[in-house]
């Protein structure tokens, strides 16, 4: 399997019936990492969530609750627990393990 | 994070803990499968209808963060202008019937320059907020002490 790297472009294909389609994916220096999905969950998440509710989902986080999300629409599913996740959980893991030299 | 809980893991919403699960079905399903009545810890959110479904016991009120909203305005402005909620709570209004809204699948290079920059200022809010109050060391650095000494323990608490 082919390393990933930070700062480097990552080509991949995709194969479907019909169609074969050569793609690239960016993957920001490190330290931007976290940012990897603003091409594709934030726009859709950012749009369909309004701030107020999207403070509250984060606010439930905080407070340890569990959050189930449903919807029969998998992209919009997808994006928004990827999003959630890593903007509100993993991003600020990643703070703190910076904040005590983890890495 | 689970993406897609499949139907014979759904006891998993008991596990103790924070969790965040999708469940790639409507809200029929979930009025259906008594899952609410099942594990009322959970918060239950409908996309598609625009609903949650939360268990209402004054101790477990979800607070508003006022001082993000404020400082997260102005950017999120430019992509989402509605400042109102669209989620309802499903136990006031059970007959909510949400407009349709077209979910955006595309973007372009300025909204991804909007989402870096609400990003950016929400992590400037975090760290101010949150993660400074936090000390910079951990408490139970120093090897030979940690141990089970528990009045130690309250000690390096109490300083911190």
């Amino acid at each position: 399997m082919k390393n990933i790297e930070f700062s480097t472009s990552l080509d991949f294909k995709l194969k479907g019936n019909f169609i074969e389609l050569n793609t690239a994916l960016d993957i920001p220096e490190k330290s931007k990492a976290y940012l990897m999905e603003s091409d594709w969950a934030y726009p859709t998440v950012f749009d369909y969530f309004p701030l107020k509710d999207l403070l509250w989902l984060f606010s439930a986080m905080m407070l340890e609750r569990k959050l189930v999300f449903f919807s029969k629409n998998l992209y919009l599913l997808t994006a928004s627990l990827y999003a959630i996740q890593l903007r509100f959980s993993k991003y600020s893991n990643s703070n703190l393990a910076q904040q005590f030299h983890l890495f | 994070m689970i993406f897609n809980l499949p139907d014979v893991l759904f006891p998993l919403c008991d596990a103790p803990g924070a969790a965040l699960i999708g469940i790639n079905k409507g809200e029929d399903f979930l009025k259906n499968s008594g899952l609410f009545e099942e594990y009322p810890s959970c918060i239950f959110v409908c996309l598609d209808e625009e609903k949650f479904y939360l268990e209402k016991t004054p101790h477990k009120e979800i607070p508003a963060l006022e001082s993000f909203e404020k400082a997260l305005l102005k950017s999120y402005h430019k992509i989402n202008s509605n400042l109102m909620k669209r989620l309802v709570d499903a136990n006031k209004s059970p007959n909510y019937i949400p407009k349709p809204k077209k979910i955006k699948y595309t973007s372009n290079n300025d909204d991804k320059n909007n989402c870096i920059e609400i990003c950016q200022v929400f992590k400037e809010k975090l760290h101010e907020k949150l993660i400074s109050f936090i000390p910079k060391t951990p408490i139970y650095q120093d090897a030979e002490q940690v141990s089970l000494n528990i009045p130690f323990r309250f000690s390096k608490i109490l300083e911190s």
